[in-house]
């Protein structure tokens, strides 16, 4: 069911991602990603504007008119967005929740996919595959994904990120591009991790919240946590609490990012009170142009 | 003063297990859940402070206030009785025989063999005391008459009764030959005396404090001392309406009887019990009280029990209860002051009301 809340906001996405993409994405996208591997396609006259490099010297030379080079890239690039709608995404401390941010993030990297004429899968899971929408072309399925994103409704609320991403890498049948959309709170994901990044290239996309590192000061706080339904009172007002978990909380976030480091994968991160979504992705896709060129 | 709490409605207290509730709604699957926090592990994992270690104020306030309004419900009331025992007391004189037969051991105590003397002392005492089934007879006035060849006014007819029973403790058979002898109608005599002389100090303004007399009389042998015909002693008690209860000790038959050998051992030896029952029948049921014979302890016990019922004084209770319905009454209660319970439950919601704006203010 698509509500009038939920369209407005699919539409704002695609818009806002739209110009970003067209303006800062479009052009690194497949430097970024796709090997230098081009297929020859044909070869046809040149019409002015063509590139000149690509004139074919040795047609043009035999018929007497400039012919040129036409290449298709070698192989279709399938984008898979895996998506975290974990319990522990439900929360967000600054105007998003974590999940609306993934999704936003996702959405991001789905429209920039479909302007660069590149399939697009969503995988959505929490401690089980929730859905799985195998790579399609077009900004029809893109706009789907983004609705499924921004409404789908999880059975499960606990996180099995290693088990997601071994189910996801079993489902794709060609070397595909996986984002991995998650906060990375749950543990066992380093060796899925891996294993995946053997056949494919994943980009994890690290989803935080400033609370989850500094405990807004409001008293008593009867919190929930999300995945197990646990109940704590918490004194978010003494200063030793605050501490003790400002200290847990940064000394996690350690522990993640060393294993994060130890496999090798390119790591994007977003919080939710990051006003441009856009940035951090091109941001990666420099750094991922740029290690390509050396 | 009696008091006690009972319950008019008590079927309410039924509803006590609703008390818990406000601990069971506390569970988060029956709440609404205010907050949540992501890193629900971390946040579990650190020490809470103080504050929130008194997060059980509240639900604790909240129960208690339930259960309090549940009593009242109950309808507590506190019942003071405010019992008067009027008790007309009779006067009860004990003649006891301390003739030298009364040292025949064919009495028990306790699976000990006794002599009669201790056996008597040991049921009167119950007599007047309570005790082994008796209720003593704690209103009345009681004196005792104790006599072997001459009759002896140990202690006057009185309420005092732990120093009758000290006197009557004291009482040693008589040993000297002067002694010897069994004044019944002397003591009988002096017994009836005794007893005049109470009631009238004890009913002298005209008032009836004392209503009933009964002369008990213990003896195991027969009058061959006094100067007082123990018939004319009868008579006299009958005169001053004073019943004689006689009681004939001595087993039937022979009883041993000890004597001290030159060596100084202790022989028993067997004598005949001669007890003038009719002498004594005659003196009881001329004033309208009865003859018993008792050949043990226990026997001797039951016939306390038959002159106990007998001579029942009669108590009248006259009872003004008073009720104070506690849920919305203060009350008193082990000498502290106790507010009105529905007053205590609002209390209660009120502290709770107070402690959730300030020190348990809470999100969630």
């Amino acid at each position: 069911m698509i509500t009038a809340a939920l369209a407005a906001k699919i539409r704002r996405i695609d818009i806002s991602t739209r110009k970003a993409v067209r303006e800062a994405v479009a052009g690194r996208w497949h430097s970024a990603f796709k090997g230098r591997g081009m297929e020859f396609e044909e070869v046809r006259p040149y019409v002015p504007g063509d590139e000149v490099r690509t004139i074919d010297w040795n047609v043009t030379a035999r018929t007497g008119e400039p012919h040129i080079k036409v290449f298709r890239e070698e192989r279709e690039l399938a984008i898979v967005l895996a998506v975290d709608l974990s319990g522990s995404l439900r929360y967000g401390s600054r105007g998003r929740l974590k999940r609306e941010l993934a999704a936003e993030a996702a959405a991001i990297l789905a429209f920039s996919a479909v302007t660069n004429n590149d399939k697009v899968g969503l995988l959505m899971f929490t401690d089980r595959v929730e859905k799985w929408i195998p790579p399609r072309r077009g900004r029809g399925h893109v706009l789907r994904l983004v609705r499924e994103l921004l409404a789908f409704e999880p059975t499960g609320r606990g996180t099995d990120l290693g088990g997601s991403i071994d189910e996801l890498a079993r489902a794709l049948h060609r070397p595909s591009v996986v984002f991995v959309v998650s906060d990375f709170l749950s543990q066992g994901w380093e060796s899925p991790l891996q294993r995946a990044s053997l056949r494919h290239d994943v980009i994890p996309i690290i989803i935080e919240d400033p609370a989850e590192f500094e405990l807004p000061r409001a008293g008593l706080v009867s919190f929930t946590d999300p995945e197990s339904g646990a109940e704590r009172i918490v004194d978010t007002s003494n200063g030793g609490v605050r501490r003790r978990f400002r200290d847990a909380a940064f000394a996690a976030r350690d522990t993640r990012d060393r294993t994060l480091a130890r496999t090798q994968l390119e790591a994007v991160r977003m919080r939710t009170d990051d006003a441009d979504l856009v940035e951090p992705i091109v941001a990666c896709l420099r750094r991922r142009e740029e290690r390509r060129a050396r | 003063m009696l008091s006690a709490i009972s319950f008019l409605h008590w079927p309410f207290l039924l509803l006590l297990p609703l008390a818990v509730a406000p601990w069971i709604l506390r569970h988060p699957r029956l709440r609404r859940v205010a907050a949540i926090h992501s890193r629900g592990d971390i946040l579990s994992s650190i020490p809470p402070s103080f504050r929130a270690r008194t997060w059980w104020l509240s639900p604790a306030l909240r129960s208690l206030a339930i259960a309090l309004v549940v009593v009242s419900l109950a309808r507590p009331v506190l019942t003071n009785q405010d019992s008067q025992v009027f008790t007309e007391g009779a006067a009860v004189e004990l003649v006891v025989d301390r003739s030298g037969s009364m040292n025949a051991e064919d009495f028990t105590i306790d699976g000990k063999r006794t002599n009669r003397l201790n056996a008597v002392k040991r049921v009167a005492t119950n007599f007047i005391k309570g005790g082994e089934g008796l209720d003593g007879r704690a209103s009345d006035l009681v004196g005792l008459t104790v006599f072997a060849r001459f009759a002896d006014s140990i202690s006057p007819l009185t309420t005092d009764h732990d120093f009758l029973i000290e006197a009557l403790h004291g009482t040693q058979v008589a040993t000297e030959a002067s002694e010897s002898g069994t004044a019944i109608g002397d003591a009988v005599a002096l017994g009836v005396e005794r007893l005049r002389d109470a009631m009238e100090s004890a009913n002298r303004d005209g008032q009836e404090r004392v209503k009933g007399a009964a002369l008990i009389l213990m003896t195991d042998g027969e009058n061959n001392a006094g100067d007082t015909d123990p018939m004319s002693a009868a008579e006299l008690a009958k005169t001053l309406g004073v019943r004689i209860y006689a009681i004939g000790v001595g087993t039937r038959g022979y009883a041993p009887f000890p004597s001290r050998g030159l060596n100084g051992r202790t022989y028993y030896q067997q004598q005949a019990v001669t007890i003038d029952e009719e002498l004594l029948t005659a003196m009881a049921e001329a004033t309208g009280g009865r003859y018993f014979r008792a050949t043990d302890t226990d026997g001797l016990a039951k016939i306390y029990e038959a002159i106990d019922a007998l001579e029942r004084t009669r108590i009248e209770q006259s009872i003004t209860t008073f009720h104070r319905d506690l849920a919305v009454q203060g009350f008193r209660l082990g000498g502290r002051a106790f507010p009105a319970i529905l007053m205590l439950a609002a209390a209660c919601l009120l502290l709770d009301s107070a402690v959730a704006a300030t020190w348990g203010r809470r999100i969630g």
